[in-house]
């Protein structure tokens, strides 16, 4: 260790070194026996077989074994090693992609690296991953030397190191030139100086000595000082420009200056043409033959430069010229006179040569030659023969048989078949033009029947029938002419574009229709002037009554008062009538033939008038002789035919009514509208907040009678009652104000809510109508009935005796711990309070339906379940059989003269009808205060006691 | 015109156990879904013929499906009185609303595929939202008093046609609903691309071209047979042409301004339950009781 350190290069060793087996990690000795360094020393028994990685091929019990495992392949000896995951918030895990290079081996690494394309290290022009390349191996084999260092001192002369250990990476250059760096240095390129003519051609001497001493460098070869001549030859320049360094050239594009193609060099294979044209164009500028003193300039590719060791004939020669470009250059004045010699000596025409004018920028000089040139081109030559007015074929046809002398009436060839074909020909002659003439012609010279066309048999008739399907064809085209226009859609058919979409046509009301009908009829027939057969009309053999007819249609849709027509005014008031439903009949009718026959109206009505309208007029005219077949002189209304859709059912129907209909917020959002009805209070819906209650009650068919009645009215409400409890005081209950406020809250909040809640006098006070308070009760009623029944169990079970449900089973239990015994409880409560309050107690228990005025400080609450708890009594009572029913309600009784007793104890035992009864009473509330005692302990103890209190005294 | 109307039989979807009720297109009309009394609704391709997809779920027949824009869901319901939201690539069942008292006769989307629509035997019309979770209606429109037997939407309107003869349209933005009494009992209601007419399917084999401004009559179409069973009618993509189906396997095409049958071809063995026109081809799909969805190009 100590000699290596001393001075490792002199230093010879022998014999085996002592190995130090702690440092020497298994794998860096394989390296180093990888290296071929460590076998030797080893001794026989010592040395095992290694692969070309250094690492060890076989492993296994006595070591002679091949063993693929996990040796060579992965980690650890137990396997591969999952990393545990570690993330604190003082040290954040990083988020690391895994790539397959996590799972490789250097083996495997290497083969993947093999494969990748980069570019070879000498081809690397910037060398930057070559650069990078290099360093990292460089530091790589530093750290692998100075580990050797450490262990194996004697390996020091392997690699001549100058400074023993570890070596800085910046020391370390590492050695990356790309091809193209090193051609520019032999060139006499220097790093930071740009590329280009510019300090080379700026002085001629020194480029010239540079390029000499480079090229003699080149056939030297010695690399070692390169940078030598090239840094003289540059360092001189730049001493004389000034230039600044630039290590881009800037490329200026050639301007096109030709009307060939972009890219196109139309002297690509002759070069020489290229030169010949350049020398044109120079003569014609009057300039100086520059190019022709150096031919092999022009042949040069322009934009590649000349090769580094290529003789120049013309030392001046821009060797790097991308072409004829201006080139900007910041000069000293004292370089002015050299260069201007230069351009003396070699004046670039079209290049704006460096000087300093007036205008110009310094170190600017302005262009002498514009080198925009717009070519003028001349105009083309118009031929002689032109004539500058187009002549139509069909006009001089026209003009031409219009000026023809007439032919001469020619008769009939007797062959049948011969006139069709002239007549033919004739037409298509006429409509195609002479050409088919000539060359059916052509085509029919043999042909015996095609003789007229030479003049033979018929030859008179055919010119003739010519000359008249021509002048036919003539007064057409004249016609045409005089049209003004074509209509859009038949343009559109002659183009061949698509009709119209004919689903616009029904949006034209039917009114609309008709009115453009009758419009129609006015403007392009004349029906009383003459009736033809096709263009029948529906009063055509009375011309006084079509008259008024049409004068209907106008009147009718055209709107307003309507006039009594002229001719109408003779007849009588009856008649009139009459004929005015004939008239409606017709129209109607009429309208269901335009809308059936206009399929596409508008093109029609351009095209041909006198067509359009007979489809249904003529239709019309037939459904009027059809009715007035039908027609008995004094028959009023109009006879409804097959054709016609029935009067009735087609004014009946389609029939359309509007009404208001109120969409809920939530549908108008989803729709994106904005709800139509905002802002104003919901429709009336009394039921809604019911309704919702029903749909938590499955038991719906009685109870939604009940509400119905319920709602109807407070004396319904009372009959309800009635009929579940007999009226006992008609003089105490009250008639509800008809007023629904929305208290199923209250309801839940009955049932299920504290009993603290409802006795602390500190709760606020409301006015709960009667009817509602009905209805509530109602709706408790039934809910817990079916609340009973979801829970399994029978409401009330038909009892032989009229004892309240049993408290043993678990069934009743519960149904009557919501139903009776708690509210029980809470009235007495009440009472309490009430005695404490000093409010008169006068009220009986079971029918606190209705408010008083007096008690409307009460709690409201309280009075649904007493009502609640009556109900359910009530109930029972209505389970068992009639005398029980009977029994039940002089139990009610009881029960609120019990509630009486407690004001008046004397009183009270004295009006006990029936001890037993009482008896019984008492025993089943103490029994029920238990259980009820035993639920307050857990709420609360305080109210338990209050609540408690009185019921001793009841006894 | 007429020569382009889809007659020629293209390709035969077979793989429904039993009728058809009904083919629906999606929404750019390269895939359709139909489903049956089989209670499966099937997910083809109908260029290649190909079946994509059945979705099992319902308990009884499947009546009507519909497609969201988007073309990731649809809804379908039947006769099991629910509505039924599914995602198409999975399969599944995403929301059973719940639907309706008797069986749901129709299902359609709004427009932004935020409201399903439905309308069932039990005389109503309902609307249920998708956005939230809450499987209740938002909506329950109870204006009918016969069985809802077809729906169609617009962006703010929701028409409905019932057995009681009238067509109904509730126009959310203004708050008003127009109720077009037809005097026959209504099958099918479709409306024209432009959005200006109803056609409504009678059952007294009568399609009825209704304008919707202002509910006047403006054609009717005769030929075919439909007086029990419920069938479908629309119009062609170009609206040129009514397309009505007939109860004796036949389908009609009308030219939409003279009613005149233009074309009409026996497409099934046994009635047709439901008819759907490609959105911009020619091209329809028809469904039968005879257990095939057939597709047709010109």
């Amino acid at each position: 260790m100590g000699r290596g350190d001393d001075d490792g290069s002199a230093l010879v060793v022998y014999g085996t070194p002592l190995e130090n087996s702690d440092e020497l990690s298994a794998r860096k000795r394989a390296k180093a026996l990888d290296k071929g360094t460590l076998r030797q020393q080893q001794p026989v028994w010592k040395q095992d077989a290694r692969d070309s990685e250094g690492r060890r091929r076989f492993h296994g019990a006595f070591t002679g074994g091949f063993s693929a495992g996990y040796f060579n392949t992965v980690g650890s000896k137990d396997g591969w090693e999952p990393k545990t995951f570690k993330s604190s918030r003082g040290s954040r895990a990083d988020m690391r992609q895994h790539s397959a290079y996590d799972y490789m081996d250097d083996e495997e690494r290497r083969e993947m690296d093999s494969k990748q394309i980069g570019t070879a290290q000498e081809f690397d022009t910037f060398g930057f991953t070559a650069a990078e390349y290099a360093r990292r191996e460089a530091t790589q084999e530093t750290n692998r030397y100075a580990s050797f260092l450490v262990i194996f001192p004697q390996d020091l002369r392997s690699r001549p190191a100058v400074i023993p250990g570890f070596v800085p990476d910046e020391i370390i250059v590492p050695p990356t030139d790309s091809i193209g760096v090193k051609l520019l240095r032999k060139m006499g390129w220097r790093h930071g100086r740009g590329i280009g003519p510019k300090h080379i051609a700026a002085s001629s001497e020194v480029k010239r000595e540079g390029r000499k001493a480079m090229l003699a460098l080149a056939s030297a070869g010695s690399s070692s000082q390169d940078a030598g001549p090239s840094l003289e030859d540059s360092e001189t320049a730049e001493e004389q420009l000034d230039l600044p360094p630039t290590s881009v050239p800037d490329f200026v594009r050639k301007i096109k200056d030709n009307v060939h193609g972009l890219g196109f060099d139309p002297f690509q294979s002759a070069p020489e043409f290229r030169h010949a044209k350049d020398y044109r164009l120079d003569d014609d500028k009057d300039k100086v033959k520059r190019r022709t003193l150096r031919p092999n300039a022009v042949t040069m590719s322009k934009g590649f430069g000349i090769g580094a060791l290529e003789e120049m004939g013309d030392e001046d020669e821009d060797v790097y010229a991308t072409g004829p470009h201006p080139e900007m250059m910041v000069l000293e004045d004292e370089e002015l006179e050299r260069l201007e010699k230069i351009e003396r000596k070699a004046p670039r025409p079209r290049l704006p040569t460096v000087a300093v004018g007036k205008d110009a920028l310094p170190g600017f000089k302005l262009a002498s030659e514009n080198t925009y040139q717009a070519e003028w081109f001349h105009p083309p030559v118009v031929p002689p023969d032109y004539v500058p007015v187009h002549k139509f074929v069909a006009a001089l046809d026209l003009s031409q048989s219009q000026s023809d002398n007439t032919p001469l009436e020619a008769p009939q060839p007797e062959d049948k078949t011969l006139v069709k074909l002239i007549d033919g020909m004739a037409i298509l002659v006429a409509r195609s033009g002479t050409q088919l003439e000539a060359l059916s012609k052509e085509k029919n010279k043999e042909n015996p029947l095609f003789q007229f066309l030479f003049g033979g048999m018929g030859g008179d008739y055919y010119t003739r029938r010519l000359w008249e399907e021509r002048s036919k064809r003539g007064l057409q085209i004249q016609s045409n002419r005089d049209r003004p226009k074509l209509g859009a859609s038949e343009r559109g058919q002659a183009l061949g574009e698509m009709p119209l979409q004919k689903s616009a046509l029904p949006a034209i009301p039917a009114e609309d229709r008709a009115r453009l009908q009758a419009t129609l009829n006015n403007t392009f027939m004349k029906p009383s002037a003459e009736p033809t057969k096709t263009n029948r009309l529906p009063f055509e053999d009375d011309p006084a009554k079509q008259a008024r007819y049409e004068q209907f249609l106008k009147d009718k849709y055209t709107g307003g008062l309507r006039k009594m027509n002229k001719g109408a005014q003779q007849l009588t008031e009856a008649q009139r009538a009459q004929e005015i439903l004939e008239f409606e009949a017709v129209a109607h009718a009429a309208r269901g033939t335009v809308s059936s026959s206009g399929a596409n109206l508008l093109g029609k009505l351009a095209a041909s008038s006198d067509r359009f309208t007979s489809g249904g007029v003529e239709q019309a005219g037939k459904f009027v002789k059809s009715i007035e077949e039908q027609q008995s002189p004094n028959q009023l209304s109009v006879p409804s035919t097959s054709y016609a859709p029935q009067p009735s059912t087609s004014l009946s129907y389609p029939r359309r009514t509007e009404e208001p209909w109120r969409p809920l917020p939530l549908l108008c959002k989803r729709f994106d509208v904005l709800d139509p009805y905002t802002g104003q209070s919901s429709l009336a819906k009394p039921k809604s907040r019911i309704e919702s209650l029903t749909l938590a009650t499955p038991s719906e068919s009685l109870f939604s009678s009940k509400i119905t009645e319920a709602i109807g009215s407070a004396a319904k409400v009372e009959e309800v009652q009635r009929e579940s409890t007999p009226p006992v005081d008609e003089g105490e209950q009250q008639e509800p104000e008809e007023k629904i406020a929305e208290k199923p809250v209250d309801l839940y909040k009955a049932i299920f809510s504290d009993d603290e809640e409802e006795e602390a006098p500190s709760q606020p006070v409301k006015n709960v109508d009667a009817a509602n308070a009905a209805l509530t009760r109602l709706v408790a009623d039934d809910f817990l009935e079916s609340l009973g029944k979801e829970l399994g169990l029978a409401v009330p079970p038909p009892m032989p005796v009229p004892v309240k449900a049993p408290e043993d089973s678990s069934k009743g239990q519960t149904t009557q711990d919501t139903s009776g015994g708690q509210p029980e409880d809470i009235s007495k409560g009440q009472t309490t309070e009430d005695t404490s309050s000093g409010q008169p107690q006068d009220i009986p228990k079971g029918h606190i339906k209705f408010v008083k005025p007096s008690r409307k400080g009460e709690e409201p609450k309280a009075d649904i379940q007493k009502e609640r708890d009556e109900k359910a009594q009530a109930k029972d009572a209505q389970y068992t059989s009639e005398p029980e029913d009977h029994a039940t309600t002089k139990d009610d009784k009881d029960q609120r003269r019990s509630r009486d007793k407690r004001k008046d104890k004397s009183r009270d035992r004295r009006e006990e009808s029936s001890k037993e009864r009482s008896k019984r009473k008492r025993r089943e509330r103490k029994e029920r205060h238990k259980r009820h005692k035993s639920k307050r302990r857990r709420t609360s103890s305080s109210t338990s006691s209050s609540s408690s209190s009185p019921s001793p005294s009841c006894s | 015109m007429a020569d382009q109307l889809p007659r020629r039989e293209a390709v035969v979807l077979r793989g429904h156990e039993g009728p058809v009720l009904a083919v629906r297109f999606n929404s750019d009309g390269n895939y359709c879904i139909s489903c049956g009394r089989d209670r499966v609704l099937c997910l083809w391709n109908p260029q290649k013929g190909l079946r994509i997809k059945s979705y099992n779920a319902h308990a009884r027949e499947v009546r009507d499906v519909a497609v969201v824009a988007d073309n990731s869901k649809f809804c379908s319901c039947g006769a099991d009185r629910q509505l039924f939201y599914w995602d198409v690539p999975t399969g599944r069942v995403i929301r059973k609303f719940r639907g309706h008292d008797s069986e749901v006769n129709t299902v359609k989307f709004s427009e932004n595929s935020t409201v399903i629509v439905s309308g069932g035997y039990d005389r109503s019309v309902r609307a249920f939202d998708c956005r939230s979770h809450s499987i209740e209606p938002i909506q329950v429109i109870e204006a009918f008093s016969d069985s809802v037997t077809s729906l169609c939407m617009t962006r703010t309107e929701i028409i409905a046609g019932s057995v009681d003869g009238s067509i109904r349209t509730f126009d959310i933005r203004a708050g008003r609903v127009y109720r077009d009494d037809l005097g026959h009992p209504i099958n099918s209601v479709a409306l024209s691309h432009d959005g200006k007419c109803t056609l409504a399917g009678c059952l007294d084999s009568t399609l009825r071209l209704i304008d919707r401004e202002t509910g006047d009559l403006l054609q009717e179409y005769k030929g075919h047979i439909n007086k029990s069973y419920k069938t479908d009618s629309c119009l062609t993509n170009t609206d040129a042409h009514v397309v009505g189906s007939s109860e004796d396997g036949r389908i009609y095409y009308w030219d939409l301004v003279d009613s005149s049958v233009v074309s009409s071809f026996k497409a099934h063995a046994s009635a047709v339950t439901s008819i759907a026109y490609h959105k911009t081809e020619p091209m329809l799909v028809t469904s039968s009781i005879d257990g095939t969805v057939r597709v047709w190009t010109p």
